[in-house]
């Protein structure tokens, strides 16, 4: 008796998940698919532009800029994508998947190491030349562009060919960041914004040949983007409140 | 607990649709698999099984390459359906489906070999024709195995990762199953969200579990 009316019950819900189906709200979502390191940034925009349009949802979607690229290209249904890179942008905009890109804002590279490291209080340099330095982590430069920007940095600085073999490549810069934290790796190569105080890790300066790459961010509407939403939403972040946001988290101007 | 309760009913709805989807067909070829010999019958068996070993990047790629904007069967759907199937609620299904299939399969095929064949023989003396003795004798005596089978694939269906991340992505609202939940926590290093998600996957395989052991008991008592 009891084996039948499970059996009823499993049955009873089984019908019922599979009579619901999925059903759309009647608001209008935006999809954002967002650098990891913007993802704060953006929110906060979204949650403003919310209180102005209450009908719009938003559905953040965080991870590497390059799959979140190779995602829209594939046909991923998004709406608005801010890339903390100019090049995966510029791949949409070559395809005709998107136009309009705008830079939102600048990011500087720094090196840190988890909070009580040997090499706390090192310059960055001398950092990545201690022998006890065995494991780096930063994305990999294939699909994120923190990883893409620190082989260029320090390519330029003439550091990368001795610092290959120790790299770890994160899926995405908080990733990066994650795997310092834990102390899974002895330092890593992150976005100066992606640093939280009291956060388990130490800022020990600007990534030597930082100087020669422009870390930026990059907003764009997708072409299949239907809600006006979407181009009001990035009026948002590209206008005056999307760069207050920015710059209190410590994000450069664009200029 | 928003950010649990959307990846838990998306979870639960892709692997109930995804183990019907594939428990007429499965049964169907696990009974042909274990009643003929012809020729093939080996690749074919291979087939069948293939993606229970290969990694579920391969079968994400198989399934991308199949289904996506410019695949074989990708394209003509997109030009009957208006839009890709990829990132879509379907494409964590079909990912699911896929992957779960085997492990039906398989259980269907040992509970149909192991039925003795003078059961049906002594059906087909008392007149029954082949259907009637698929229907009235095979099904039933394989049933528990069929639904042992089919709790199995629930339970894969359930943990579907590398297929799903590759086919559905991983869209938030829309395409963002408990597994894939448990890995962008982890990778954001939200450690209290990832062990909230963990915990809660663990419980509701558990209760699987639970649950497939009641009904794998014989219904004697009923």
């Amino acid at each position: 008796m009891v084996t039948c009316r499970m059996r009823m019950r499993v049955l009873a819900l089984v019908a019922l998940a599979g009579a619901c189906g999925h059903t759309l709200p009647p608001e209008t979502t935006l999809t954002v698919s967002v650098a990891a390191s913007v993802r704060e940034v953006v929110e906060t925009v979204a949650e403003n532009f919310r209180r102005r349009h209450p009908d719009v949802r938003f559905a953040v979607n965080p991870g590497s800029s390059g799959l979140l690229a190779q995602q829209i290209t594939l046909g991923a249904p998004v709406d608005v994508f801010v890339s903390a890179g100019r090049a995966e942008v510029q791949r949409l905009v070559d395809r005709g998947l998107a136009s309009d890109p705008r830079t939102l804002a600048r990011n500087r590279l720094v090196l840190v190491v988890p909070r009580g490291s040997p090499s706390e209080g090192m310059a960055p340099g001398a950092a990545l030349a201690a022998a006890d330095l065995k494991r780096l982590a930063t994305g990999d430069p294939e699909t994120v562009p923190v990883g893409r920007y620190a082989k260029e940095a320090l390519g330029h600085a003439g550091l990368w060919d001795t610092l290959r073999p120790k790299m770890v490549f994160a899926i995405d810069v908080r990733q990066a960041l994650t795997y310092a934290r834990d102390r899974s790796v002895d330092a890593a190569v992150v976005y100066a914004t992606d640093v939280l105080p009291d956060d388990g890790v130490v800022t020990l300066g600007d990534l030597p040949g930082a100087e020669a790459v422009r870390a930026e961010i990059v907003a764009v509407r997708l072409a299949r983007a239907q809600s006006p939403a979407a181009a009001q939403f990035l009026d948002d972040l590209a206008g005056a409140g999307g760069a207050a946001e920015f710059a209190r988290r410590g994000f450069l101007p664009p200029t | 607990m928003s950010g649990v309760v959307f990846p838990l009913w998306l979870s639960l709805r892709v692997a109930t649709l995804a183990t019907l989807a594939i428990l007429p067909v499965g049964v169907f070829l696990a009974h042909v698999q274990a009643r003929y010999r012809y020729p093939g019958r080996g690749v074919v068996g291979t087939l069948l099984v293939l993606p229970l070993v290969l990694p579920p990047t391969v079968v994400g790629y198989y399934l991308v390459a199949l289904l996506g904007p410019d695949g074989p069967i990708g394209a003509p759907l997109q030009g009957l359906t208006g839009a890709s199937i990829m990132f879509t609620f379907w494409a964590c299904v079909v990912a699911a489906a896929v992957v779960a299939f085997p492990l039906l399969v398989r259980a269907a095929q040992g509970a149909f070999e192991t039925i003795d064949p003078s059961y049906e023989e002594i059906a087909y003396t008392l007149g029954s024709s082949r259907l009637d003795a698929l229907v009235r004798v095979r099904l039933p005596l394989a049933a528990r195995g069929i639904l042992a089978g089919a709790i199995l694939a629930f339970s894969r269906a359930l943990g579907e990762f590398g297929a799903t991340m590759m086919l559905a992505g991983n869209i938030p609202g829309r395409t963002n199953t408990m597994p894939l939940e448990v890995f962008s926590a982890y990778v954001a290093g939200d450690g209290s969200r990832a062990r909230m998600l963990v915990l809660v996957l663990t419980v509701v395989s558990a209760i699987v579990l639970v649950a497939s052991d009641r009904l794998g008991r014989r219904p004697h008592d009923a």
